[in-house]
């Protein structure tokens, strides 16, 4: 395999391959331009529809979980409109996590501190913070003055903690590891789907396939020429991917979770990581796709053969939103599945050394499984042609 | 032919027939003067297993030497360009073999890729380069690089009157613009042998009076051309030998001349309809 990279009329086919592929507006708009516009758009999007939903947040009514404080009750009765009160049973955790309350306040265990906890990954909660958190505060304030005017002298007394209850507090990290992979693998199907329709279908239906088998090369070294360009592509729309939502994914997060919320620091690894599974589902697709169109013989036809395969293939990558996957010794030997679990691990820092070889593994194989049937079949002259023939049979005769 | 599946591929008993009938042709001898000796050429086509098989072209031989130039004539469905593509290498003869400019179809069809300038309806050229860029890609598979490669690309675009557009994308040219390329393609490397499969097909007035001079001048440079066509005042004009293929078997293969004296006809439409009757019996 090394020697036939190195073939120089192999990388000039290659290249002019890759030429036509990158002069083609289907695959530049679907690979280049898109993943430019698309989190910015995104960005924008959310931030019209966070806007949009500010009346309904207005209109949104609270629960809140006390323990005693009746006082601070009264007050928040007063309120135009009221939040719902409840008395807290259990942590207040708890009472977060079961969703029971949007705010938990407590008096703080011998002291005279209050304490405001909130979930900072739900959104009632957080309303609930934005809109209470102030009055709570105001009130306690209140209550001091009330107490100097009473008592005549000052009496010290604690400010209102506010605590963020969440159990993950790294949520920016979760959302991004939740949302990456699903992207990427999709996205990367896209980059793959429109050169191989292009280099095999589109060759044909423009009877340029018969060009490429006169050409003064072996039918191996066209076939791996157009899988190599393919894979290529779509590697390249992948790292577009990554490099325009690396630079949209702060400000994108920010708008999500409705607050400041930095890009979480990830650990060097992880880019390397993504970057290899990248390459081997740039093959896997690459290859698939190119089989399926191989088999069409206008563009229509193709889109049509390729379109539900492009289903099939995203199924897994829609899997691994599931809370409870991932990449574990059974996982790891999906295809697709474990590139989409590997990618989480990644980026939430957790990676099973066993766990990512083993899917690194199997990946490998699979890329390598698709990409010699793919040659085969693309080196086969009822591909060039659109028509089966008797080869098979010559080895027999001869 | 049998129709039933006796346990033995039905396919092998077309396979039978067909050689027992190639083994009863003589042996051709002393053709490796010739730049194109076609010996036995047979092609079946297979769909499934059970499929006996079509037998496009049979045990068609025949050779040309250089500066020749030998027309394929025949009905639609004939064979010619099925043969036409074996003698290319885009398909494998199921039996039979050729030697174009001295290279074994079978056994190195690179070669044979290397030596032939092959042109059809069905050999388009990429329609997102360029005419520089075709001739350039084209050119560095021919293994020729640097100034020998930009002279040879300025060579053909100048020979060929492409100064124009060439610089401008293939999608973007007419048909007789994009053939003229396409020409350009096949001179590139000077190739001794050309393979036109009706190359005036498609083509208006103008395009197939320029592509019947083309031929000509290839055949005073010294190029062996082989071209199948169904229009028979081309291939009259053209020709110094043709071949008439009917049902996939050569029936008749001479000059005018000799296919004037063999049928007793005078003219090439009055020959054709002869030799076709006489082949189907």
């Amino acid at each position: 395999m090394p020697s036939q990279f190195l073939n120089p009329s192999l990388r000039v086919y290659c290249a002019k391959e890759l030429r036509s592929l990158l002069r083609d507006r289907n695959i530049v708009v679907y690979g280049l331009l898109l993943p430019l516009f698309l989190y910015p758009l995104l960005l924008f999007s959310i931030s019209e529809l966070r806007q949009l939903t500010t009346g309904m947040r207005e209109r949104m009514e609270p629960t809140i979980a006390m323990q005693g404080l009746p006082e601070l009750e009264t007050h928040l009765h007063e309120l135009v409109p009221p939040p719902r009160t409840l008395p807290l049973t259990g942590g207040a955790g708890e009472a977060l996590e079961r969703g029971a309350a949007d705010l938990v306040i407590v008096r703080a265990a011998g002291s005279e501190r209050l304490v405001v906890s909130h979930d900072s990954t739900s959104g009632p909660s957080r309303i609930a913070l934005e809109r209470f958190g102030p009055v709570i505060e105001a009130w306690r304030r209140q209550a001091e003055r009330e107490e100097l005017v009473r008592q005549r002298k000052w009496v010290e007394r604690s400010d209102v903690v506010f605590v963020d209850a969440s159990v993950e507090t790294n949520s920016t990290r979760e959302l991004l590891a939740t949302l990456l992979p699903l992207i990427l693998i999709i996205m990367c199907t896209f980059g793959a789907t429109w050169p191989a329709i292009e280099l095999t279908a589109g060759e044909r239906e423009r009877s340029c396939a018969e060009t490429t088998f006169l050409l003064p090369l072996s039918r191996h070294d066209v076939a791996l020429g157009k899988t190599i360009a393919v894979t290529a592509a779509a590697f390249t729309s992948l790292c577009v991917h990554l490099f325009a939502m690396l630079v949209a994914a702060g400000p994108l997060l920010a708008q999500i979770r409705g607050g400041a919320s930095a890009l979480p620091s990830l650990a060097w690894t992880t880019l390397p990581i993504v970057l290899c599974y990248g390459v081997l589902l740039s093959i896997v697709f690459g290859a698939i796709f190119l089989l399926v169109g191989s088999y069409a013989k206008t563009f229509r036809e193709a889109q049509a053969f390729v379109t539900p395969v492009q289903l099939v293939m995203m199924l897994p990558a829609m899997l691994t939103l599931l809370p409870s996957a991932e990449l574990d010794a059974t996982t790891a030997w999906i295809p697709v599945y474990n590139a989409g679990l590997a990618f989480r691990a990644a980026l939430l820092g957790n990676i099973d050394l066993t766990a990512t070889a083993t899917s690194l593994a199997s990946l490998s194989l699979c890329a390598l499984l698709c990409f010699r049937t793919t040659v085969r079949r693309l080196s086969d002259t009822a591909f060039a042609l659109g028509f089966a023939d008797g080869d098979r049979l010559r080895e027999r005769w001869s | 032919m049998t129709q039933d599946y006796d346990g033995s591929t039905a396919l092998d008993a077309t396979l039978d027939a067909v050689s027992s009938e190639a083994k009863r042709r003589p042996a051709i001898d002393g053709l490796d003067s010739f730049s194109v000796m076609a010996i036995g050429l047979t092609k079946i086509f297979q769909r499934g297993e059970r499929d006996e098989g079509l037998v496009a072209v049979q045990d068609v031989s025949f050779a040309c030497s250089k500066g020749e130039v030998f027309g394929l004539l025949g009905p639609n469905g004939a064979g010619k360009t099925t043969t036409l593509r074996m003698l290319s290498t885009v398909l494998r003869p199921t039996i039979g073999t050729a030697r174009v400019a001295g290279s074994d179809v079978r056994r190195a069809p690179q070669h044979v890729r290397a030596s032939i300038g092959f042109l059809s309806g069905n050999t388009r050229l990429y329609p997102r380069l360029s005419v520089r860029e075709t001739l350039e890609f084209f050119g560095r598979l021919h293994g020729f690089d640097g100034s020998e490669l930009e002279g040879r690309v300025q060579h053909v675009i100048q020979a060929l009157d492409m100064h124009d557009y060439a610089d401008r994308r293939l999608e973007k040219l007419s048909t007789g613009m994009a053939q003229k390329a396409n020409i350009g393609r096949t001179l590139l490397h000077d190739p001794p042998v050309l393979i036109l499969d009706e190359p005036t097909s498609g083509l208006d007035v103008l395009g197939a009076a320029a592509m019947i001079d083309f031929v000509a001048e290839m055949r005073e440079r010294g190029k062996t051309v082989i071209f199948s066509t169904h229009i028979l005042s081309e291939a009259e004009r053209l020709c110094d030998r043709i071949g008439i293929l009917n049902n996939g078997r050569l029936h008749a293969v001479g000059s005018l001349d000799e296919l004037r004296h063999r049928t007793g006809e005078d003219y090439l439409d009055q020959i054709f309809m002869s030799l076709v009757r006489e082949a189907q019996g």
